[in-house]
């Protein structure tokens, strides 16, 4: 999709980052401005999940950040397993005209922690700020509610592209902070198969809690 | 007196055989009664006029209506019942009635009879002017009529020379002589005294015949002195007499076999058909000068009818035949027989009928004789007259048309032979020198060809290649050039300027035959129609069998040859559009489309406006049969081009996943670092060719076409893609190249398949489905098993059995399958407790 990646070897470091958030929110726009600044007005919604890449700088490295663009509405847990798996960073996104989206976002933060590493960067982004006059979530609200909750924030516009290189950066540089906090090895970090084995195991009673239900249900 | 009334009892018995009037055995009967009657009465010399018995009333009344006028006036007085039958205003009537004038006559009521004072009656020339139509008074005018005439009819009777006769000396105007011997014409009529009647009938008829020829001889002299007042005053007499044959045989003598200008004129040698043609044309101008003389003879002839004879008389009417059917037909025959020589026939011959049927017609005055009609009858006549010639023309235009058509295929057949002959030679001329004349070696080589070209169908021609194989694989890259010169020129194959100069020709050709479409013979005018319709059916079925139909075979074996391997291979040299060929194949198709169009409004100009075809819609309309035959032939090849066109590019296509999409692009090695994270090498490549291809055809075909053509080539696509995933391994991380590569094949269709996506995305929506079985972690196996079966039940896709087939394709497929099967299956036994 992205042109760059020619060559394997064009970056320092390679972040999984999943956009997440209920659907209409304007996932797809943001990512498809940030990777190749386009908008679509007549965008359709995602269906299962798309890929997008960007490479930015920050501190120096070349890191390509892997965007996973989710559908939103997924009806099965392995597959939305399947998306968090390895994911260091994600960007949960509503509306800002849309109370019910921003209603949301808890919902989301429950599915990370259920399927996603620990130590996932996470950013609350609030879309469409072009449409600040038909507001419906206040501002500090949702800022308030991203400092409780140890989030990243900002609002942003995909349409008139407003803050959106704004949130991926601070995201990714958050990301590249984190990482290296801990001191993992980037390069591991990049054959993400084998990393996120530890939580992957933590997640793992939640299918299995469905399996039982739906055995209790069928004998 | 008695004796009288014997004779004419003899008289009667005679008659009644003769005339047959009565059952002749029931009249004797009573005849013989009544002689014995008479001769009784006779011998007792009794007064038997007051006797009924000696005559019954029935017999007097029969008797009276055999007896003339001055004969009835005796027996009335001699008989009582003689009087009573003479007193029946019927057999007064009955007289009138055998005269003539008691239909014509002017009928009067009873009150109104009073006012009548008859003095016409008693003049011998107008007596029978004013005939009153009742009974009353029929006794009356008969005996005043006769009383009045009887000077002069008894004067016949005498043996005086004619010119002695009272009538002549009292009548001196011709007028007059003619209204006496009329009026004394119809007394003889009730004379029934057979000698006197014959005698009289026979000298008046003599009379008429000296009258009517001294008639005739003051009418000559004064028409040729050109006295027409006077002329006319005895054509009218004559004419009055019933003398229209005599009058049209005088005027047809006078004005046509007569008249020396007339003769020459219409003389074929004087005429000289030669000097109104050229070499393949004839002279207009002379021809209107033509027509301009003969309207002039025409009006000529119209004014002096119109000046001399009444209306009564179809003079116009019978110089006009005379006129058109022997005078003409020489000149006219002439003519057409000069324009053949000249081979301008078809040319002439309706411009002539043309000529003759309009500007002509509308060169004759109005003519007061024959009235209105005049035109009409004189073009009838003339149809008439062109009825054989027209036929003739028919035909000949037909046929003639056929051979141009035929003749004009045929020799731009011959020029693309010799094109592609040419083509094929300085080609060719290469692969000589390389053969270096060797013939035998050639010879071996022609073998060897057509050998191996069947074998590398089979090993796909690859492996070593001995010497023998450069030299032909030359042979067959010369092929090659032949085949992709000659798909250039598929262009060139068929041609609307071809089916336009036929199209103008045969538009000539209707037209010229349309100048026969007001004929009036109505059998022809429907040859004329039919034969229009043939001639749009010849052309098609010429332009469609001979023209487009072998145009289209040529360019199928084309492309299909194309399609082989070692030619495209040689063709494309490893970069070109792989359904190049089937954009000129379309470019020929929108020739086709651009024919049919013409023909469409050639169909509607010709056919349609000018009301050739009468039942525009019916299935009996074999003009309309044809076109659609045509229109039929060509949508097949579309179908067939199309298919051979997606068949190469789904071959390519094939063949490019074969060859680049790496085992590793979906099974990435365990820890590589350098994993691909966006789309397969393969799959970007295969975007490309149908990057390439898809819009292809947008231009130059229909849209219809278009939509077929995209929607095929997504669902070829579709398969292609299934195959490739069914001999893949996926590993969890190669998924998400795969599911990058199935995104791609879905923005693509996404955005190339404008009208139809509802036909064609559930394929690719499918394949992201199947894109996610692979992206599960295999600890998740369970929900893999979930995820076949209500991929299965959800998408119309896939069957049950190929999700299976593809879930196989996951890299730990044997390390789960047990637990994926499990759940698709339901569980074993051991699994389940049964409460």
């Amino acid at each position: 999709m992205s042109g760059n990646d020619d060559f394997a070897y064009d970056y320092d470091h390679l972040y999984k980052i999943v956009l997440i958030g209920d659907s209409g929110v304007g996932k797809s726009n943001l990512l498809s401005r940030f990777t190749r600044d386009e908008f679509n007005l007549e965008s359709r919604s995602t269906i299962g999940v798309e890929f997008a890449t960007r490479t930015l700088e920050v501190d120096g490295k070349r890191v390509k950040a892997q965007i996973w663009d989710t559908a939103g509405q997924e009806r099965y847990r392995a597959i939305t397993s399947a998306y968090y798996r390895g994911a260091v960073g994600a960007l949960v996104v509503y509306d800002i005209s849309k109370t019910e989206s921003y209603e949301s976002v808890s919902k989301w933060l429950k599915e990370l922690r259920e399927h996603a590493d620990a130590n996932i960067v996470i950013e609350l982004v609030g879309n469409k700020l072009d449409l600040d006059h038909l507001r419906a979530v206040p501002t500090d609200e949702a800022k308030n509610f991203a400092n409780e909750n140890n989030l990243l924030f900002t609002e942003a516009s995909a349409l008139s592209a407003d803050n959106v290189e704004l949130s991926f950066h601070q995201l990714v540089k958050n990301i590249y902070e984190m990482v290296s906090k801990h001191q993992l090895d980037t390069k591991e970090n990049g054959g993400s198969s084998s990393k996120p084995s530890g939580p992957t195991i933590s997640l793992t009673p939640a299918p299995e809690q469905r399996k039982n239900s739906s055995n209790s249900n069928c004998c | 007196m008695f004796k009288d009334v014997v004779l004419y009892g003899s008289e009667i018995e005679r008659r009644s055989w003769t005339r047959n009037d009565n059952q002749p055995g029931d009249f004797l009967k009573i005849l013989q009664q009544l002689k014995s009657k008479l001769k009784q009465t006779l011998k007792h010399g009794k007064n038997a006029m007051y006797d009924d018995d000696v005559m019954p009333l029935s017999i007097a009344k029969h008797i009276a209506k055999y007896l003339a006028i001055p004969d009835l006036v005796l027996f009335q007085q001699m008989l009582k019942n003689g009087y009573k039958a003479a007193s029946n205003p019927a057999l007064w009537v009955g007289k009138l009635k055998t005269m003539g004038v008691w239909e014509r006559a002017m009928p009067v009521t009873d009150d109104q009879l009073g006012k009548i004072n008859f003095e016409w009656i008693k003049d011998p020339i107008r007596c029978f002017d004013h005939i009153i139509k009742n009974p009353k008074v029929a006794k009356f005018q008969c005996i005043k009529i006769y009383s009045t005439l009887a000077p002069f009819y008894n004067d016949l009777l005498t043996s005086k020379p004619y010119d002695q006769l009272t009538l002549f000396k009292v009548y001196l105007t011709p007028e007059e002589q003619a209204r006496i011997l009329k009026n004394l014409k119809l007394l003889n009529d009730v004379d029934y005294s057979i000698t006197l009647h014959d005698l009289c009938r026979d000298k008046i008829n003599d009379l008429f015949e000296v009258f009517e020829n001294a008639l005739l001889r003051e009418l000559e002299i004064n028409y040729d002195i050109q006295d027409y007042d006077k002329t006319k005053k005895f054509v009218t007499i004559l004419a009055e007499l019933h003398n229209d044959q005599t009058l049209i045989n005088f005027f047809l003598q006078k004005t046509i076999f007569d008249n020396e200008e007339m003769t020459k004129f219409f003389l074929v040698s004087d005429f000289g058909p030669e000097r109104f043609f050229y070499d393949e044309g004839y002279d207009e101008s002379l021809i209107n000068e033509f027509i301009s003389d003969l309207a002039k003879i025409f009006n000529q002839l119209s004014y002096l009818i119109d000046l001399v004879f009444p209306t009564t008389i179809p003079m116009m009417y019978k110089v006009c035949e005379e006129l058109i059917q022997n005078q003409l037909m020489d000149l006219i025959l002439s003519l057409i027989e000069q324009s053949k020589k000249q081979k301008a026939h078809l040319m002439f011959l309706p411009f002539f009928y043309e000529k003759m049927s309009t500007d002509f017609i509308r060169k004759l005055k109005p003519s007061e004789n024959a009235g209105e009609s005049n035109g009409r009858m004189v073009k009838e006549l003339i149809d008439m007259q062109f009825e054989t010639f027209t036929a003739e023309y028919m035909r000949e235009e037909t046929s003639d048309f056929k051979v141009f058509a035929e003749d004009q295929i045929l020799q731009w057949n011959g020029e693309i032979l010799k094109r592609e002959q040419e083509t094929t030679k300085s080609i060719l001329k290469h692969v000589k020198s390389e053969a270096k004349n060797d013939f035998l070696s050639s010879f071996r080589k022609v073998f060897t060809i057509s050998g191996s070209s069947i074998s590398s169908k089979h090993d796909g021609g690859t492996g070593e290649k001995s010497a023998e194989e450069v030299v032909n694989y030359s042979k067959i890259e010369a092929k090659a050039k032949i085949l992709s010169e000659n798909l250039k020129s598929l262009t060139q194959i068929i041609s609307p300027e071809l089916v336009l100069k036929v199209i103008n020709n045969s538009k000539q050709c209707l037209a010229r035959l349309y100048k026969f479409k007001d004929y009036t013979v109505i059998s022809l005018r429907k040859d004329i129609f039919s034969s229009m319709q043939e001639i749009f059916i010849i052309f098609i079925d010429i332009i469609s069998s001979e023209h487009l139909k072998p145009g289209f075979d040529k360019a199928m074996a084309y492309l299909e040859s194309y399609n082989r391997d070692e030619i495209r291979a040689a063709v494309l040299g490893g970069k070109a559009s792989y359904i190049e060929p089937l954009i000129h194949f379309f470019e020929m198709i929108n020739m086709a489309d651009l024919i049919i169009q013409m023909i469409d409004i050639f169909y509607k100009e010709e056919l349609i406006n000018k009301q050739i075809v009468k039942h525009e819609n019916s299935i009996l309309n074999p003009s309309l049969q044809s076109k659609k035959k045509m229109e039929g032939l060509v949508d097949k090849y579309v179908a067939d081009g199309l298919n051979v066109g997606i068949e190469l590019l789904a071959k390519e296509i094939e063949t490019l996943f074969e060859r680049n999409l790496e085992a590793s692009d979906y099974d990435p090695p365990k820890g590589s670092t350098n994993i691909n994270i966006g789309n397969s090498h393969a799959a970007k490549e295969a975007i490309k060719i149908l990057d390439e291809n898809m819009d292809l055809l947008v231009d130059s075909a229909d849209r219809l076409i278009v939509e077929v053509f995209q929607q095929e080539v997504a669902e070829r696509f579709f398969q292609i893609i299934v195959k490739v995933l069914k001999r893949s391994t996926i590993s969890v991380d190669g998924a998400i190249v795969l599911i990058s590569d199935l995104n791609l094949y879905y923005e693509f269709f996404y955005e190339h398949i404008k009208t139809n996506k509802r036909m064609v995305m559930p394929f690719y929506l499918g394949l992201k489905n199947v894109g996610s079985l692979y992206l599960i972690g295999g600890e998740d196996s369970k929900a893999i098993g979930k995820l076949v079966c209500d991929m299965a039940k959800f998408n119309g896709i896939f069957r049950q059995e190929e999700i299976y087939e593809l879930v196989q394709r996951r890299k730990d497929w044997p390390v789960i399958k047990k637990h994926v099967e499990k759940v698709m299956y339901g569980f074993g036994l051991g699994d389940c407790t049964i409460v």
